[in-house]
């Protein structure tokens, strides 16, 4: 999300600018130190790749397309200082340039970006590439990247601004969780694209199915669905209240009525924590049923 | 100015592509590397520079190829590379005709002049500070070729030149490259363009030299047209 | 009048920090503000009407933040990140035509950005065109075989693209060994400081301060 100028206040770029002038210095003088002898080029190129890949429409659904952010893409490639340098001077031409993202603002962006935006996509790529479910790690880098950027964004532009409200935020949110699976989605099938043209893939496992695009939906709607489900009573409800007619209750006490885990507390944390358990039961007892059914029945 | 024996190269991915090359030039000569795609050509000329280090002895204006003389042997050997795009990297036409001469100690001021002089007498003086990428085919050749020219090489290889080039640009590639004193080894398919720019000829098939003779003989003798 | 590039980064830098220390609800000192960069524009060499509507295009953004505040019922504060918003952006536009942008960037390096950034900001620059180029190419090439929607080639596309640049970036990196480069790139155009840069800066960060903080 590139903030343009005008928008954030004086402080805000002020403390912004210095973590990111910092973080930029500290990552030049890594990403220099490589012993690949071919730094320069590449980067600068693999900058280009990123303008270029985002001519690449990406059909994501029906009527629907998307195209490759590419910053996930170039941690998992030249590694995070690298991609920051990289990811640095993307924004910078893109402000210089295409006025997309301020100048003043680059301030905000090139950490929101480059510094959180890289290391978001970095760290899951990394910890999971070694227990060998590199692809896994890319797409949970690559959404958490937008996510992440996309969140301390908003927070810089809230402060910056006054307070957003919770709808606006909840709203936000659900966008750049799509918009963070949507980059996911792409990152990995470029990745295999990659790995297929240098010859790698053919040990990798292929381990991204549609399952794991359902259950991680579901998963996502549950935790955040409390904000979207309506307060309004439900047909069935409306009908006892029309009536008069009362609920006699429950003929078993509930483990979680209401769909609330009411031993927690809070406002959110009852009613996510009763969904995920739920959906994690449900989960359960299918695999349960589909492991003791006869073949021919699945 | 150049000695080679028993040069033999691999790739990691490909096998054997240099079996055994043996090759002499001496100095003003102008050579054609001629032969099917794949046959080694332009793997042997990237070895006359220390681009790739393979199995043989290379010997450069009697200095010996080793990662030790790289520096000097680079100031010997101007290679132009067969895309004019991947070779004019830097912003402008003009820095990137600089590059060779600020990379060889000639200090900034004069080697603007130098690049410029050079810029005015290819025609191309008009482009100085644009981006390469916005020349034709023919201008990013010229331009490419000014930068290696500006460093007064001994050797000039040039792997496929007439790429991309229409008839006149072929023409007065020609024409250029004919005015330049040094030797030449020139990698190309177009029959024509050696034999407007070189006297003598070398085929190479699966990775070896098999004939050495004049430019016309060699084009006879393989049907090269 | 040509000023070194580094005085005109750090007026316009100057220019756009003094904008976002203006509160909200300032807007009579915010208007008097967009007195400058109007001034410029109209002094300069530029195409007037285009830099206006040009900077009328990242307003999207801004509107959303300005509509935060109508729906709380702040219609001035909504003008007033509206206002700030385009000027700030019409400001950085006059500069970049007047300047140009690897002139800027190389403002950037003299006043501390890492001479490794600019670099690449640089070669970003040269090849931006050349790989846009190649992936119009690429999706032209698709749409010729009736694969507007498909993902396997939009994967592949994407896939052939950053090989095809990791294959450029040596290819590149072979010419500047061709050409002795030693590691570093050499500084190819000096900077100098005039007593005009000077006087500009002094005149203009004084005219910003006085303008800023005398109302």
């Amino acid at each position: 999300m590139h903030i343009p100028d005008g928008i954030l206040s004086a402080p805000i770029l002020a403390g912004f600018g210095a973590a990111s002038g910092l973080s930029i210095l500290y990552s030049a003088k890594k990403a220099e130190a490589s012993t690949t002898a071919n730094r320069i080029p590449l980067l600068g190129v693999l900058g280009a790749f990123v303008f270029a890949a985002q001519m690449v429409n990406f059909p994501v659904g029906p009527g629907a397309s998307g195209h490759l952010l590419g910053g996930a893409l170039l941690a998992a490639t030249i590694g995070p200082w690298a991609a920051t340098i990289t990811m640095t001077a993307i924004l910078m031409v893109q402000a210089l340039v295409f006025q997309d993202g301020g100048l003043l603002a680059l301030a905000a962006n090139v950490f929101n970006m480059a510094v959180l935006g890289i290391w978001a996509a970095w760290l899951p790529f990394r910890a999971l590439s070694r227990s060998g479910h590199a692809r896994v790690g890319l797409f949970l880098g690559a959404m958490l990247s937008v996510l992440l950027s996309a969140i301390l964004a908003l927070a810089q532009v809230s402060w910056s601004i006054g307070v957003m409200s919770q709808g606006l935020w909840v709203f936000c949110l659900g966008l750049f969780s799509v918009t963070g699976a949507i980059e996911g989605a792409i990152t990995v099938a470029a990745w295999a694209a990659i790995e297929q043209l240098e010859g790698r893939s053919g040990g990798a496992k292929p381990i991204f199915r549609a399952r794991y695009w359902i259950l991680g939906t579901a998963v996502l709607l549950v935790l955040t669905g409390v904000f979207f489900a309506s307060s309004a009573p439900d047909v069935l409800e409306y009908f006892q209240n029309q009536t008069g007619i009362k609920n006699s209750g429950a003929a078993f006490p509930a483990l979680m009525p209401d769909y609330e885990w009411k031993q927690l507390n809070g406002e959110w944390l009852p009613k996510a924590a009763a969904g995920l358990a739920g959906l994690l039961c449900v989960y359960g007892l299918s695999v349960l049923i589909a492991k003791l059914a006869p073949k021919g029945q699945q | 100015m150049i000695r080679v024996s028993n040069l033999c190269y691999e790739y990691a991915d490909s096998g054997p592509v240099l079996r055994g090359v043996d090759f002499e030039q001496a100095s003003q000569e102008s050579v054609a590397l001629l032969g099917a795609n794949g046959s080694g050509k332009t793997t042997f000329a990237l070895h006359l520079n220390g681009i790739l280090q393979g199995r043989g002895e290379i010997e450069v204006g009697g200095i010996a190829v080793k990662p030790a003389t790289l520096e000097a042997v680079r100031r010997k050997v101007g290679f132009v590379f067969q895309s004019a795009e991947n070779q004019l990297f830097l912003p402008t036409v003009l820095e990137d005709v600089m590059f060779g001469l600020l990379n060889q100690g000639v200090a900034v001021e004069h080697a603007k002049a130098r690049a410029m002089d050079l810029l005015e007498r290819l025609h191309l003086e008009a482009y100085a500070e644009r981006n390469p990428f916005h020349l034709s085919a023919g201008e990013k050749r010229r331009a490419a070729l000014a930068g290696v020219v500006l460093m007064e090489p001994e050797v000039l290889i040039l792997d496929e030149p007439t790429t991309f080039l229409d008839p006149p640009g072929i023409r007065e590639l020609a024409a250029l490259l004919n005015q330049q004193k040094m030797a030449k080894m020139i990698i190309t398919h177009d029959a024509t363009f050696a034999l407007a720019t070189t006297t003598r000829a070398v085929f190479f098939e699966k990775g070896k030299i098999i004939a050495d003779g004049s430019t016309r003989e060699i084009i006879e003798r393989f049907d090269w047209v | 009048m040509k000023l070194d590039p580094r005085c005109v980064l750090i007026l316009l830098l100057f220019y756009l920090g003094t904008l976002s220390s203006i509160r909200p609800g300032h807007n009579l000192l915010l208007a008097l503000m967009c007195l400058l960069p109007i001034f410029l524009l109209l002094v300069s060499p530029v195409a007037k009407g285009e830099l206006l509507a040009q900077a009328a295009y990242v307003l999207p953004f801004s509107f959303a933040i300005a509509a935060v505040a109508l729906l709380r019922g702040n219609t001035a504060q909504a003008v007033f990140f509206l206002l700030r918003s385009y000027i700030s952006i019409l400001s950085v536009l006059i500069v970049t035509k007047l300047v140009t942008t690897l002139d800027l960037l190389r403002a950037m390096e003299r006043l501390g950005a890492p001479r490794f950034l600019i670099v690449v900001a640089e070669f970003l620059m040269r090849y931006l065109e050349v790989l846009r180029a190649e992936a119009d190419a690429m999706r032209l090439a698709a749409l010729c075989r009736g694969a507007a929607h498909s993902k396997l080639i939009a994967s592949s596309s994407l896939g052939m693209l950053f090989v095809r640049s990791l294959e450029r970036s040596t290819s590149i990196h072979n010419a500047m060994l061709a050409r002795g480069f030693r590691g570093s790139l050499p500084r190819l155009y000096p900077m100098k400081w005039e007593v005009l840069d000077s006087g500009a800066l002094l005149v203009g960060v004084v005219s910003i301060g006085v303008l800023r903080w005398s109302l």
